[in-house]
């Protein structure tokens, strides 16, 4: 399992991963960031569009032309998509391998 | 709550012109949604006291992204005019570091002959990246505003100005512009 050059940072990952259900604009991104990881992160404006500002350069993410009210929606982009889906690949496999050692370790004791 | 968010209003002028145009008011709105949903008016001043904290990460971040980027598009003689600069100040650089480490008396005339020879490189450095500066904003024909974004390019100038300002401003310096160079010399050995 080789780790990719283009692995993800956590935040980048957690603002996908919150965008992977529907477009949202920042604050929704904020409050389920932080529900995902159960509180673990919580990021303020200049962390997020930090953040959102990479993804969008990156084209993972994009902005929505046509928003339903003064804030500005993000969405995930095919790109960002496969993105996601080759990180949760590989946390899966890494989550399977350290099962299969814990496994392992405790037959062995 | 409308004093919270002028009170987080202002440091954003600090950010990159770029960064701010696109972002300061998403940036804004957000905290506005945060702060609405806050319950008691402490725990809206904790969001705007995280918020505000983490502004000057960003606004460095954020300076450092756009140098960079600043970087990639400069002409090579540029790149070579400020790095070449850059090197002609460190022996400057140095000889006061050695002095602040180990005070080895009245600091430049301590060092006697080296002192008088890497004061005209500290100028030497300061004119080239100056000129090398003044030539990419007239080339580029920057603006104001792209002058901000561009700051990389006035890194080593200013560096080599206030390096330029150190060295005159020293009591030795007299003994380098008092007259020909053999007096020059005899008064800086002297020490």
């Amino acid at each position: 399992m080789k780790r990719q050059a283009n692995q993800l940072p956590q935040v980048a990952f957690s603002i996908l991963l919150a965008l992977s259900l529907k477009p949202r604009h920042g604050y929704e991104i904020i409050k389920q960031v932080e529900e995902d990881s159960a509180g673990k992160i919580k990021l303020v404006p200049g962390a997020l569009y930090t953040s959102i500002k990479k993804l969008n350069d990156q084209g993972l993410i994009e902005e929505l032309s046509e928003a339903s009210d003064s804030r500005r929606y993000y969405k995930l982009t095919n790109t960002g998509g496969k993105a996601l889906e080759a990180e949760l690949s590989y946390y899966q496999a890494a989550v399977e391998l350290g099962r299969q050692r814990q496994t392992l370790s405790t037959e062995t004791a | 709550m409308s004093l919270l968010l002028h009170t987080y209003k202002q440091p954003l002028k600090l950010l990159p012109p770029a960064y701010r145009e696109h972002y300061a008011g998403p940036m804004i709105q957000t905290l506005e949604d945060m702060l609405q949903d806050q319950q008691s008016s402490f725990a809206r001043t904790r969001v705007l006291l995280r918020a505000l904290a983490d502004l000057p990460i960003t606004a460095s971040y954020q300076y450092a992204q756009e140098g960079g980027a600043a970087m990639n598009h400069m002409p090579t003689y540029a790149k070579g005019g400020m790095l070449t600069g850059a090197v002609l100040l460190l022996p400057f650089f140095v000889l006061i570091t050695m002095n602040v480490i180990h005070p080895l008396g009245d600091s430049l005339k301590s060092l006697g002959y080296i002192g008088v020879f890497i004061l005209p490189v500290v100028v030497l450095g300061f004119s080239l990246s100056l000129l090398t500066q003044l030539l990419v904003t007239k080339k580029l024909s920057l603006n104001l505003k792209q002058v901000q974004s561009n700051w990389v390019l006035f890194v080593v100038p200013v560096l080599a100005l206030g390096m330029v300002i150190f060295a005159f401003g020293h009591d030795s310096v007299h003994c380098i512009t008092a007259g020909n160079p053999h007096q020059v010399i005899r008064c800086v050995s002297r020490g």
